[in-house]
């Protein structure tokens, strides 16, 4: 219920966000030019399509190398500066000003106009315009409520990031038999693992491959307990109604997880079936606490 | 019926209230055409939405198991002080002034300068501070297994 309130309102607030910076674009472009109402549309899609995947594109680029987390952060902060420029342009342009010409300089002076109520709600405004797709992003990424690619369909007609990140994940998915023999079980608890872990599955360097997850029966202790004690990143899959703990696709190490598991108080952990999927590059660092 | 129904029954007007005045403040502000609305329905449907969220935001933030632990929080604070403000701004127009559209380059203070007595000052502070708690008194009090 949570999750679902806050994704809902900060979707509906990130069509604000879109409507704000496109308001921007005009006011700087002219509103006498269909080519410039087209050339904001797509601008401004696709700046909200790179916040709406910015936890994704953290996650892939972002901890990769050092280039790739420095060309994410630039990339990043200039599209927020844009942004709230866009945004201030846009709001004092539509309401006050009106005309055809942009001029910061007209901005500048009817700002030091506005009443101090005024410039703080038309700064919130622009502050929640800036943030939803980065919150529906952040809640989307902690608590799957649906397949991404489904919610941000639309959005990702401006934006070939979404294409490129999305779509591969859900296109190469089928089911396979469970695993069938276990071997070579390794100990969990001979290796030195420093619970809790942001992730304990397989660490891969990307690609596809049969992944088996590792199923614990739901409830809101199971869930704490586990994410506490053992892996930031379990989740409640609805749909089977079980914790999704972790993910191997080396099978001896998702026994070894059960038995650990089990061990420590979970005795209905169970591996999953295998499915093939379209991984990319794990996180290896740990930012569970 | 036990006392949370009644209190959730009671605040519930209020709560719907809130989200009314922050769309009148919002727009009080920035003006009575199509756009403005828009923006300001929308505006108020999250600020009302992120503090009725707040026992589960508090929860998270608690529970500290990821990187929401000081986001949220963050913007629940925002949303509140943004809710008081609009809702301030809506209660006095409509109170005072008797139209949203009316004194659109005043600012709060003015507005509320021209509180024909002290009477109708404080009672205007005081629903805009029982329609800003509304929403979070609200979501507290309804038995929601909010992290689910």
């Amino acid at each position: 219920m949570f999750w679902l309130i806050l994704v809902t309102s900060f979707s509906i607030a990130t069509v604000l966000s879109f409507a704000i910076i496109f308001m921007g674009m005009i006011s700087i472009l002219g509103y006498n030019n269909f080519w410039n109402y087209l050339i904001s549309a797509i601008v401004s899609g696709t700046i909200i399509c790179f916040f709406l995947e910015s936890r994704k594109l953290y996650q892939y680029l972002g901890l990769g190398n050092l280039w790739q987390k420095l060309a994410y952060s630039i990339a990043g902060l200039l599209l927020t500066i844009f942004n709230i420029f866009m945004a201030l342009s846009g709001i004092t342009y539509f309401f006050d000003i009106k005309n055809d010409k942009f001029d910061f300089y007209q901005i500048l002076t009817h700002w030091r106009e506005y009443s101090f109520d005024k410039i703080i709600i038309i700064f919130f405004i622009i502050i929640l315009a800036v943030i939803s797709p980065i919150v529906v992003s952040k809640c989307i990424t902690i608590k799957p409520l649906f397949p991404t690619y489904k919610f941000v369909f639309l959005m990702s007609l401006f934006s070939s990031v979404l294409v490129y990140h999305n779509i591969p994940t859900y296109l190469v998915y089928q089911n396979i038999p469970t695993y069938s023999s276990m071997e070579n079980i390794q100990n969990m608890e001979s290796t030195n693992y420093q619970f809790p872990l942001n992730s304990c599955g397989d660490f891969t360097a990307g690609g596809a491959n049969v992944w088996y997850p590792i199923w614990v029966e739901y409830s809101y202790i199971n869930l704490q307990n586990i994410r506490r004690k053992f892996c930031c990143d379990a989740w409640h899959d609805p749909e089977v109604n079980k914790i999704q703990v972790a993910s191997f696709y080396q099978v001896s190490k998702a026994k070894s997880f059960v038995i650990f598991l089990q061990k420590n108080g979970f005795h209905n952990a169970e591996i999953g079936h295998g499915r093939w999927l379209y991984t990319y590059p794990s996180l290896k660092i740990n930012y569970c606490e | 019926m036990n006392i949370k129904t009644i209190l959730i029954f009671a605040l519930f007007f209020p709560m719907v209230w809130d989200v009314i005045t922050t769309a009148l403040g919002i727009v009080g502000v920035l003006g009575t055409n199509i756009i403005a609305w828009g923006i300001a329905v929308v505006v108020a449907i999250t600020i009302a939405s992120v503090n009725l969220c707040t026992k589960g935001i508090l929860k998270l933030a608690r529970s500290g198991t990821n990187d929401f632990t000081l986001f949220l929080p963050v913007i629940l604070v925002l949303c509140i002080l943004f809710d008081f403000t609009t809702s301030l701004n809506g209660n006095a127009r409509y109170l005072i002034l008797s139209n949203v559209a009316a004194g659109k380059n005043m600012g709060i203070m003015e507005v509320l300068q021209k509180a024909e007595t002290g009477e109708q000052f404080f009672y205007i502070i005081l629903v805009t501070i029982i329609t800003t708690a509304s929403p979070a008194i609200v979501g507290w009090l309804t038995d929601i297994d909010w992290l689910d």
